[in-house]
């Protein structure tokens, strides 16, 4: 990678990327009093911890995201969600909560210039990461976002064909790149 | 005795710095001193070897001579014996193999106390004349510089004769020198002679024999035996280039050049070595230089794009620290700019030096008055940085500058962010100034004149923008902190107009991150002008605390507000101020509102009170707060909740911590009359009307009462400890739930601090063994029992009493028991558990050590238990299979530290392997623990383990219905990472394909952890970059 395809792209404020609300889980100062007082008792003796059964957390983009926002840019050592090559907008989950039923995640890419030759390469990044981390009912899209590109349908084609994909995940050369972007994830 | 037989074991010795000839030198020396023989003798008897033809025969009784004179007492030479051997050692000067000798010899004979200055000329004339250092050896040149150093180092008045002869002799010694060890004394001597004398005949040649070594690069071999640092010498080479500033002409010149070097290592130097030589130089010198430095170093500030940074210390930190050299440069050309500044000395002389930083102040105006300008920021750094270097440039500059800072009005959003950027850069270097340097301040500070300028500004940007600006409003408020702070800027209306304005933002904006900034802004207020806090934001605050809860507001605000007070206590007068404010309140809560607002209002007083800093006092406290909020807890319905009680008690154990140790003994009296005996005392305010009785009435205010004792100095007496104790076990008989445990602890504190009667804890140990043993009695009964007896035995285990070991035996010996087994493991943690009433207090006690002096604990006690009992358990599960003992390991773990376990790893882990697959959770969760220790700290013992540790864990978080037991397994199995490639090479495979199914675990962190987890053991194995 001697040339660099866009030597100076929009960068965006890490702290400023979309994040899931911080849902502290603060324990009521109440139950800690509680606690103290009774905890070190004999009395109603028995050795479980309470297990709270809360509600099943679903996936959503927000967790798609946070999946793939951390992965670097090939060319730069900033993450796609700082170059907003990938944006909280443009993933969509199918999940119908049915763990026996297909489930769909579109992810659509903006590629920071319209002719980036390093879009499949991205693409192919963002396939892999998503097929290491999302259990195996989900069916994975990764999209140029629309006319963003100028060549969209070739690297759509391209991104999303099974035996290109497996193929390429052969070429060592290319693993390489690819684990070094996938290196930053958090 | 004969003085031949050191001479001659020195002389066969093959290497003569053996231990031998050492020792063969301090004889002789010792016979010299002592008068045994005469140096006359000594060199006679050499007499033959020194001019024998053999090389290393004559080497070696010269270098015997020279170190009798290294060894020799300095006064034993007269000034004759000196001129002799001078005369014989310049004479073998030319004798190449006895060199090295012939100049250590001189020195040691330069260094006499009868040495005669006239035989400096000479000496210095054969060393120009028939020494070379040319194709001699480091060590023989080194010997050379030495030589010299012990010139340099006799009376320097007297040397100045020779000066010239002393220049040259130097620029001989030094030519050509390129070891390091050598270069490092020679940096030295050149700095000296340059520092030292006369060379203005030679500056040139002293400077080129400096300068052709700049910038000086070196790296140290390995086994490096001098560790001479490449910064050593870069300083010692900058030593010399700023001794004398006759080489400014050469200097500045040379090294401005050398700035346009690429490689930053170099930059960098360059620019140490022109602060230094500015530091160093006078300021008639450096006056001729000044413009031309300014104009060469600004665009290395003026063209870079400056971090954000809140001050100009934050900002010179950030690029210090920063691993970019090349960023590095950036503080180090501000730091020259504060050198070329700080040469602004005398308001009358340096008139020069004004005009120049006028000059600056003009060239940058057009930048610093318009923020918008790109270059605006980097302008006021500089200025900043100049400004900040000295009073003079101080009172010169801010007049100038700060009108350009603050002209310009309807400004942008953005603009108004950067100006009040640049503004604060400014007041950085009245903090500099004042507050750090503790310079005067007078009345006619420059800085005062541009109050209004600062209010309006913050006005401005606070109260006419929109709270979506956050980022500007936060900036407003950090310069409304960083104004606050400064020394005696603000008069007290000032702090208050500026206080009220903060607690207007506070109390509208809602925006978490100004919040933040605004409590941050509140701890410097608080601190700097308390008074300000008290009569403007605590009345405000307090306002919007309804004395009921009737309205519709909800507990949100009322926790909010309650939250703001927690924060902006921070000093002492604000603190009492609001506890006292907060108890009135809760005066009247009690009667009015909920519990819910009631509990939360004590909640936020106990926490402020933990905010008194540990060795102030609150003997005050104790005397008037604490008795009227005793009263209006005990008098009311309140008195039943058992929160509110917690609390209360808290607050009390906080007040009596720290109160006068004199007092604690009527504090002590004084509970148990209250408490106990239902007697009216001045510990609380007024007679209750019911009166109080905690051992057979309500016990529930033994919760408070626990507190005071625990927090009682120890040395206080408590008369009758055994009957009071018998008193306490009356309480412990009862069942309410929420005071059970305070009795207990209360008669375990007694035990600790005060009972040391042995024959009263055999008999009780008897009793306990007799009810304990005694299977005829019911199990409640025994139960009971049970609870009193562990909390004796933490007592004496805490302290380690004598009896200590007979309680721990009983207690053991209850794993037999059928019926009490259930409770030992459970015994065993409270054993360990850390409890709040003995958290160890310390204050000042004799000479001077901090020591603790509310309860007795010993430093290792949990140790020894572990250790006895381990073992114990260990044999019992093996022998019996009973799950019990694994959970009494389990328990303990809890509270025991990971250095304490790390010893017995080897003996538990095959207990933990096999407990990994049962069903309870507390097991698992502790066996993973154990196991996530020992795999960082003894890794060998796991890796043997790998093929069951590995499927157990999978199978864990495969079939586990306990998250946190799934994320434990899972981080385990992150951290067998760390282990050797080839061991967890077989693995791979399988923890992959199996961890997909936890991949679509409900829980979103457990799936997270997962990913991670695949991502770790994907890239197992490839090859790095």
């Amino acid at each position: 990678m001697s040339d660099v395809i866009n030597a100076n792209p929009t960068v965006l404020d890490a702290s400023l990327l979309p994040k899931r609300d911080g849902v502290v889980l603060e324990k009521n100062e109440d139950s800690l009093v509680y606690q103290e007082l009774t905890e070190l008792s004999l009395d109603g003796l028995t050795y479980t911890d309470s297990e709270a059964e809360d509600e099943e957390e679903g996936f959503d983009s927000q967790e798609i995201y946070d999946l793939i926002s951390t992965i670097s840019d090939p060319e730069h050592p900033l993450t796609l969600g700082q170059l907003a090559v990938v944006n909280l907008a443009d993933i969509k989950v199918i999940d119908h909560q049915d763990k026996s039923q297909i489930a769909e995640v579109i992810v659509k890419i903006t590629p920071t210039i319209t002719h980036c030759s390093l879009a499949t390469l991205i693409g192919l990044g963002i396939r892999v990461r998503l097929e290491r981390c999302l259990p195996p009912r989900f069916r994975i899209l990764v999209l140029l976002k629309e006319g963003s590109h100028q060549s969209e349908n070739q690297v759509n084609k391209q991104l999303n064909d099974k035996e290109r994909v497996s193929a390429a995940c052969e070429n060592e050369q290319l693993l390489k790149v690819i684990s070094h972007m996938l290196a930053t994830c958090k | 005795m004969s003085f031949k037989t050191p001479i001659n074991q020195f002389m066969v010795a093959d290497n003569t710095n053996s231990a031998t000839c050492q020792e063969a030198v301090l004889e002789i020396c010792d016979a010299i001193e002592t008068n045994k023989i005469t140096l006359l003798e000594f060199i006679r008897s050499l007499g033959d070897h020194l001019t024998d033809d053999s090389n290393s025969i004559r080497t070696k009784a010269v270098t015997l001579l020279s170190s009798v004179l290294g060894q020799v007492s300095r006064k034993k030479l007269y000034q004759n014996d000196v001129r002799v051997l001078v005369g014989f050692y310049i004479s073998k000067i030319d004798d190449e193999p006895c060199l090295k000798q012939v100049l250590v010899g001189l020195g040691h004979l330069v260094l006499m106390d009868q040495f005669d200055y006239e035989l400096v000329p000479t000496i210095l004339d054969s060393l120009i004349e028939n020494y070379s250092p040319l194709g001699k050896l480091a060590t023989v040149r080194y010997s050379g510089f030495q030589l010299l150093e012990s010139i340099l180092s006799k009376d320097i008045d007297i040397m100045h004769q020779f000066n010239n002869q002393i220049v040259k002799a130097y620029l001989h010694v030094s030519k050509n020198e390129k070891d390091p060890k050598n270069l490092i004394l020679s940096f030295k001597l050149s700095s000296t002679v340059a520092k030292r004398f006369q060379i203005d005949e030679f500056a040139e040649d002293m400077f080129d024999a400096v300068f052709c070594y700049f910038p000086i690069s070196f790296r140290a071999p390995e086994n490096d035996p001098y560790k001479i640092t490449p910064d050593q010498l870069k300083q010692a080479l900058r030593n010399c280039l700023s001794a004398n500033e006759v080489y400014a002409k050469d200097a500045f010149p040379n090294l401005l050049e050398k700035l346009s070097a690429t490689s930053p290592t170099v930059k960098l130097d360059v620019l140490l070595t022109i602060n230094q030589c500015i530091k160093e130089y006078p300021t008639q010198t450096v006056e001729e230089y000044w413009i031309t430095l300014w104009n060469s170093l600004k665009f290395e500030i003026l063209h870079n794009e400056l971090a954000s940074a809140e001050t100009l210390e934050d900002l010179l930190k950030y690029y210090e620290n920063s691993e970019n050299e090349d960023e590095r440069v950036i503080p180090a050309v501000l730091k020259i700019f504060q050198s070329l500044g700080n040469k602004y000395q005398s308001v009358e002389d340096d008139l020069n030096i004004k005009d120049y930083l006028a000059v600056i102040v003009d060239e940058l105006s057009k930048y610093v008055k318009n923020p918008e300008d790109k270059k605006s920021k980097q302008s006021t750094v500089i200025l900043a940085a100049m400004c900040g270097s000295n009073l003079n440039v101080f009172n010169l500059l801010i007049p100038q500058i700060m009108p350009l800072l603050l002209q310009s009005q309807d400004l942008t959003v953005q603009a108004q962010r950067q100006s009040i950027t640049n503004v604060s850069f400014m007041l950085d270097t009245y903090y500099l100034l004042f507050n750090e340097n503790l310079e005067n301040i007078h009345p006619n500070n420059p800085m005062f004149s541009y109050k209004d300028d600062l209010l309006m500004l913050l006005n401005r940007a606070l109260l006419s923008t929109s709270k979506v600006e956050v980022s500007l409003r936060c900036l407003a408020i950090k310069m409304a902190a960083k104004i606050f702070s400064l020394n005696f800027f603000l008069s007290d209306q000032e702090a208050q107009l500026l206080t009220q304005l903060i607690t207007d933002v506070l109390l509208e904006d809602e925006n978490n991150a100004t919040e933040k900034q605004i409590m941050q802004c509140f701890k410097s207020i608080s601190t700097s002008y308390p008074n300000a806090v008290l009569e403007i934001t605590v009345p405000k605050l307090f306002a919007l605390l309804p004395d009921d809860d009737n309205d519709l507001d909800q507990l949100n605000t009322k926790g909010r507000i309650l939250d703001i007070i927690l924060s902006i206590s921070e000093s002492r007068s604000v603190i009492d101020s609001v506890l006292l404010r907060l108890t009135g309140k809760a005066e009247l809560l009690i009667h009015s509102a909920s519990k819910d607002y009631t509990r939360l209002v004590f909640s936020t007083m106990s926490k402020i009170a933990d905010k008194i800093g540990s060795t102030e006092s609150t003997t005050e406290n104790t005397k008037k707060l604490a008795p009227r909020l005793l009263y209006a807890v005990l008098e009311n319905e309140i008195g039943s909740d058992e929160v509110v009680l917690e609390y209360t008690g808290k607050i009390l154990k906080k007040f009596v911590l720290q109160t006068d140790t004199a007092r604690h003994s009527s504090i002590l009296e004084n509970s148990i009359e209250s408490f106990i005996n239902g007697k009216d005392t001045e510990l609380i305010a007024k007679p209750l009307t019911k009166k109080l009785d905690i051992i057979t009435g309500n016990q529930l205010p033994f919760i408070i009462f626990t507190k005071i004792i625990s927090a009682i100095d120890k040395s206080v007496p408590l008369a009758l400890p055994a009957k009071f104790l018998e008193t306490l076990f009356q309480a412990a008989a009862s069942t309410v739930k929420y005071s059970k445990l305070s009795v207990l602890q209360c008669i375990s504190l007694v035990v600790n601090k005060w009972v040391s009667d042995n024959e009263y804890l055999a008999s009780k140990l008897a009793e306990f063994d007799a009810t304990l043993h005694d299977t005829t009695k019911p199990l409640e009964q025994r139960c009971s029992s049970l609870e009193v007896f562990v909390w004796i035995a933490k007592a004496l285990i805490m302290k380690q009493d004598t009896i200590a070991q007979e309680y721990q035996d009983l207690l053991v010996s209850l794993f037999d028991d059928d019926q009490l087994i259930v409770f030992v493991p459970k015994m065993l943690e409270i054993l360990v558990a850390d409890v709040d009433c003995y958290q160890q207090y310390k204050k000042q006690g004799p000479f001077n050590r901090t020591v603790v002096f509310n309860v007795n604990v010993r430093l290792l006690y949990k140790q020894k238990l572990f250790n006895t009992v381990l073992p114990l358990l260990v044999s019992k599960f093996e022998s019996s299979g009973n799950q019990t003992y694994l959970l009494a390991l389990s328990l303990m773990l809890r509270y025991i530290d990971k250095s304490i376990v790390v010893p017995h790893v080897k003996l538990i882990l095959p207990l933990v392997l096999r407990s990994l697959n049962t069903e309870s959770n507390v097991i698992v969760t502790s066996a993973l623990s154990i196991l996530t220790i020992a795999v960082d700290e003894s890794g060998d013992l796991v890796s043997q383990h790998l093929s069951t540790v590995i499927p157990n864990l999978l199978e864990i978080i495969n079939t586990s219905k306990n998250e946190t037991v799934k994320r434990n397994a899972l981080n385990c199995l992150i951290s067998l990472t760390h282990f050797d490639l080839y061991l967890l090479v077989p693995y791979k495979q399988e923890i992959i394909s199996r961890l997909s199914k936890v991949l679509d675990d409900p829980k979103r962190a457990t799936r997270r952890l997962a990913c991670d987890c695949r991502q770790v053991y994907y890239e197992l194995g490839l090859p790095q970059n």
